[in-house]
């Protein structure tokens, strides 16, 4: 009994992402080649754009996105089916990327409003903050420094 | 007709709104209420769950953006190429270990120049450890402990649980209201204090108050099994906690005035699902820890 409730558990996640529409929620993701982070990259995703799930492989989903096909991570996601039930509530156009996540990219807590409280507090120094963001980790760097450390790369949690 | 606004009642505090709609459609058809009453419960269940939704990703983005800013009015940011450097490629590894890998700008690691032993993680994914806590780690495994923490309480969302229930209605009631594509300046200006105050909130847990004891135990049991999941050794998350412990007698405040019981976190870190042993360090983890250790 207790071997069924846990595969009912570990199951609906993984059902949830199968054969539906997703959008993305991140800024941009890479679409790889195979599960895994440091597979080769066939794909850049943006913000907001829709997919297909074909196939959940533990923390990844196998996505269809115009002609390509490649895995991106399930944190990466988020499901349309929620995005419906805000517009449908918000009275907005079911047109577009017009879930929560987007509307607020374009409305609410936005680099419009940042600009404003820039305004009203200059102690606020968002420079220094673009500053910080703008370092990134070569991703082949990160993979040499994992395997010269000895260190590992996980290959889901599910 | 008890029955039916019990039950409309019931949806109304659950934030469902299609359900009370429903509810009160069949209230209508029974004769139970007047149509300008369930236009209200509607009205009223459509802003609950409006205001009760979560903080979307998008936004935890901007408010964590304040927050570091708000950070670096207190704490002046360590420029030094190879430990930034550094960092980020330990931070980016224990990333990869954690639950929530990809986050909407992805994860940043910067070093605040202060003898102050403190780290701090804002929401959003900029994670902040301060000089004073780079000189207590002793090894790459330790500095993955801590950046696997402060990434856990990322992965959790601890900082925007912070947040005031009562400001964050008032801001999801707010954006709801607004139609327009742009703000009037009234509009803008109480966006901008709903913004500042939503800031001050999670601040004020940072680098203030900290966080909870319940948090911090759950924010444990991320770094540990994150450290386990990338290889580094769990047992040094242990001897961190130790050396946290030494190094609070000698210098109270920082970190040990938003975390005062150690003890307690130490003892849960060697209690079950304890880190096993694992074979020492390679050469290259060390000595690459030992030559950038050497700039802070």
């Amino acid at each position: 009994m207790k071997k069924a409730m846990l595969l009912i558990l570990f199951l609906v996640p993984a059902l949830c992402f199968a054969g539906e529409t997703v959008k993305v929620k991140v800024q941009r993701s890479s679409l790889f080649e195979q599960p895994n982070f440091f597979s080769k990259t066939v794909g850049t995703l943006q913000f907001g754009e829709e997919l297909e799930t074909e196939e959940v492989v533990k923390d990844w989903v196998k996505v269809k996105f115009g002609r390509q096909r490649g895995f991106i991570h399930q944190s990466a996601l988020t499901s349309t089916k929620v995005d419906m039930k805000t517009m449908m509530f918000s009275g907005s156009s079911s047109s577009g990327p017009s879930q929560d996540e987007v509307a607020l990219a374009g409305k609410g807590f936005n680099p419009e409003v940042e600009k404003n409280h820039g305004k009203a507090h200059p102690e606020m120094n968002y420079a220094l903050v673009d500053e910080i963001e703008r370092y990134s980790v070569d991703p082949n760097s990160l993979r040499s420094f994992i395997q010269k450390g000895g260190l590992k790369v996980s290959e889901g949690q599910k | 007709m008890k029955t039916i606004l019990l039950i409309v009642l019931v949806l109304l505090l659950a934030g469902c709104a299609t359900a009370t709609q429903v509810a009160t459609s069949v209230g209508v058809s029974a004769g139970y209420m007047t149509g300008e009453q369930k236009q209200a419960l509607d009205k009223t269940a459509v802003k609950v769950e409006k205001a009760t939704r979560p903080v979307s990703e998008t936004e935890e983005y901007y408010i964590g953006r304040g927050v570091a800013a708000m950070i670096l009015t207190r704490y002046n940011l360590y420029r030094n190429p190879a430990v930034t450097a550094y960092m980020n490629h330990v931070g980016n590894t224990v990333v990869l270990g954690s639950p929530r890998p990809y986050i909407y700008g992805g994860y940043h690691f910067a070093v605040l120049d202060t003898d102050e032993v403190n780290a701090f993680a804002c929401p959003g994914g900029t994670l902040f450890v301060t000089k004073g806590m780079l000189k207590v780690v002793s090894n790459e495994d330790q500095l993955a402990a801590v950046l696997s923490h402060e990434v856990g309480h990322v992965a959790e969302k601890h900082g925007l649980q912070a947040i005031s229930s009562a400001r964050w209605t008032e801001v999801v009631t707010t954006l709801a209201t607004e139609t327009a594509k742009s703000y009037t300046p009234a509009e803008m200006s109480s966006l901008v204090d709903l913004f500042q105050g939503t800031v001050d909130d999670v601040f004020r847990t940072l680098v203030v108050n900290g966080y909870g004891r319940e948090q911090e135990l759950q924010a444990d049991g991320l770094a540990i099994g994150c450290m386990k999941t990338c290889g580094y050794d769990g047992r040094q998350f242990v001897s961190l906690l130790d050396r946290l412990e030494q190094t609070s007698k000698q210098a109270p405040g920082g970190i040990f005035a938003t975390h005062p019981d150690l003890s307690e976190r130490i003892r849960a870190a060697k209690g079950p699902g304890a880190a096993a042993a694992k074979p020492p360090a390679p050469e290259e983890r060390m000595m690459r820890f030992k030559k950038t250790a050497l700039s802070w």
